[in-house]
């Protein structure tokens, strides 16, 4: 297995786009790394240069200490599984799970141990003679991921291998692939635009945008600890909801909302100098209860009951929405308006002014 | 009102049908004629089924050793343009630079000179070149002439071949060619085997270039040696379309083993999936 760092990488495409910005990542031997963001961050540009199928422009790319910028793919050591599954449609499951090996010349007893190995793992022994187009979209999956494994590389690479499934499917495979990780305990980069999957399966999560990385750190750090609006804004279902507020005196005031920030928090706050506050709440951190401390005052319009949870939709006295959860047990009606109380230990401060860096990266840090 | 219409298109049909057959079905009439009958009543069902034509055409036509240069000149040439126009075509489709752009106009444009412009600074070039006379110098030439409508076939092809399969394929440990070679060229078989077809016929049929690239009597196609019926004062009718009949069927024979794709490569290779 093998340890993978990225040395300050950049790509920028003929036509001057400039696809990563100064990317450094480290990701330890056995880790299980999501790169996650939405379309066009460059998460699929980043791991396509680490498989080698994209040039890199500049930086120093490694896997196990060695400089693999000038590699060809096929010596990179590495396995990866595409979006689209990339079977290749004239050959058997199992020829397309020897293939790999066949290429290296190894020996065919051991190319069928292997294979079979892989199948069992994967439970598609049964679909070993069977073409890609004779099978279901699950059964494909499975068998791309057999041809990433049957090679025991040192670097799994995985593109958005579950968006071709459907919901149901997609959790089952999501469950498979972490086991996966568990039993083969190797180096796995996974990108993926869905930050479930990314909260579920990733011991450290890269969230990317706009070709900048925004934070590399583990899924509840991230949860708690965002670095900024982007980040809290994208971690989260349903995500954080965001809302200017102003500092007056030791209150946060907006249209029909008041807040007493923790002592802690306001310290923080007023040592950051800015009056410009957006004040982000999570749906969870929501509570309906009698006169709370901290409040907001909305209206609701829509009503979610999911069994477990309920998700309101919100509108604020400020003609803003607002999506929240509430326990199962209490009964909500549309327009029906409410006070809610707001977990302010809980809750996050931005800074309302984009701060633009020399690179153009561009963010709403987090104050507290 | 929509059986009404299918009624009209297969009247149509049987018309366009009968036209196109109408030639063959002389052809094959007259042939078991004798040259007088022929001469009396052309259209008329023969009294007698004579296969003395064919028999004759077998042994003044030297059918066997020209069945054989023809297959040999079919094979080499369609072979070569398979070969060479898959690699163009899938490199063409892969490569986005302003050279292969203009490398695919080139080869495109060529299909709108007509041969005939070109047959006698041909044939002057084949004889400087030494390819003149010879059946691997007329394949050589065959495939100049064939690579233009097959490199476009194939080129159009290639892009409907997924990208990621061949990147897949490059980390399985795959360099460019066996990339190619293992998986490109299996996934081009539905329109190498349009190509083919398309020009085992022309090859196969072809009268002109092989009249004026072969001059001796031993390297004669089929169709050259069916010419050779036709004299300055003298014409063999009835040999000459035995002799056609008998070419024919090779070439009848191929079509209908692999006519189904034909269908699938132009089809296949039309939308982008």
């Amino acid at each position: 297995m093998a340890t993978v760092v990225l040395k300050d990488i950049n790509k920028i495409y003929p036509n001057g786009f400039q696809a990563v910005y100064d990317t450094n990542i480290e990701i330890q031997d056995k880790e299980f790394v999501i790169l996650v963001g939405p379309s066009g961050c460059g998460k699929s540009t980043t791991l396509r240069m680490l498989a080698g199928l994209e040039e890199i422009t500049s930086g120093d790319l490694y896997i196990d200490d060695k400089r693999v910028n000038d590699i060809h793919p096929k010596d990179r050591d590495i396995a990866m599984v595409f979006q689209n599954y990339a079977l290749y449609p004239h050959m058997t499951v199992h020829d397309n799970m020897a293939f790999g090996l066949k290429m290296r010349k190894t020996p065919k007893d051991i190319i069928e141990k292997q294979v079979k190995e892989a199948a069992q793992i994967l439970h598609i022994e049964s679909l070993l003679d069977r073409k890609p187009k004779q099978l279901s979209g699950g059964q494909r999956q499975r068998v791309a991921l057999g041809r990433a494994i049957v090679r025991h590389p040192k670097v799994f690479l995985f593109d958005e291998p579950l968006s071709n499934l459907d919901a149901k499917l997609r959790v089952t495979m999501r469950a498979e692939i972490s086991r996966l990780h568990t039993k083969l305990q190797s180096t796995m980069v996974y990108v993926t635009h869905d930050q479930t999957e990314a909260m579920t399966m990733g011991d450290r999560i890269v969230v990317m945008k706009d070709g900048f990385i925004q934070q590399i750190d583990t899924p509840m750090e991230l949860y708690n600890k965002p670095n900024n609006m982007f980040v809290a804004g994208f971690i989260g279902t349903p995500p954080m909801n965001f809302h200017p507020v102003e500092l007056s005196g030791d209150k946060l005031t907006g249209p029909g909302i008041d807040l007493a920030p923790t002592s802690e928090q306001l310290a923080k706050l007023k040592e950051y100098g800015s009056k410009n506050i957006v004040f982000g709440v999570r749906p969870e951190d929501v509570e309906f209860v009698e006169n709370p401390k901290n409040w907001i005052n909305a209206v609701i319009e829509v009503v979610e009951p999911l069994g477990s949870e309920i998700i309101l939709h919100v509108r604020l006295d400020s003609d803003t929405n607002m999506v929240v959860k509430s326990d199962p047990m209490q009964q909500f009606t549309v327009n029906q308006k409410v006070k809610m109380g707001v977990k302010i230990e809980k809750c996050k401060f931005f800074d309302a002014n984009d701060k633009v860096d020399a690179t153009g990266k561009s963010e709403n840090p987090c104050i507290i | 009102m929509k059986s009404k219409t299918n009624i009209f298109v297969l009247m149509l049909l049987a018309v366009i049908t009968c036209i196109i057959l109408f030639p063959v079905y002389t052809v094959l009439l007259n042939s078991f004629k004798t040259r007088s009958e022929m001469l009396v009543s052309f259209l008329a069902f023969p009294k007698e089924f004579t296969f003395d034509n064919y028999i004759i055409t077998i042994q003044k036509l030297k059918y066997v050793s020209r069945f054989f240069n023809t297959l040999i000149v079919t094979v080499l040439s369609v072979t070569g343009i398979v070969f060479f126009s898959a690699l163009a075509g899938y490199k063409i489709a892969r490569t986005q630079s302003r050279l292969s752009k203009v490398l695919y106009l080139l080869f495109t444009l060529s299909m709108l000179i007509p041969f005939h412009s070109i047959m006698i600074s041909l044939t002057q070039i084949s004889k400087i070149v030494g390819v003149r006379n010879s059946l691997w110098g007329l394949s050589i030439i065959n495939i100049g002439l064939g690579v233009n409508l097959a490199i476009f076939l194939f080129t159009g092809f290639s892009k409907s071949i997924p990208k990621e399969l061949e990147e897949a394929a490059a980390i399985d440990g795959c360099n460019e060619f066996q990339v190619f070679r293992y998986i490109a060229m299996p996934l081009l078989k539905p329109i190498a085997a349009t190509v083919a077809i398309i020009d085992v016929l022309w090859i196969w049929n072809d009268l002109l270039l092989p009249l004026l690239m072969l001059t001796s009597s031993k390297d004669f196609t089929l169709v050259l040696g069916i010419n050779q019926f036709f004299g300055l004062y003298n014409s063999d009718w009835t040999l000459a379309l035995a002799g056609l009949i008998l070419t024919s069927i090779p070439a009848i024979m191929f079509y209908l083993v692999f006519q189904k794709y034909i269908i699938k490569g132009i089809a296949s290779g039309a939308v982008k999936e």
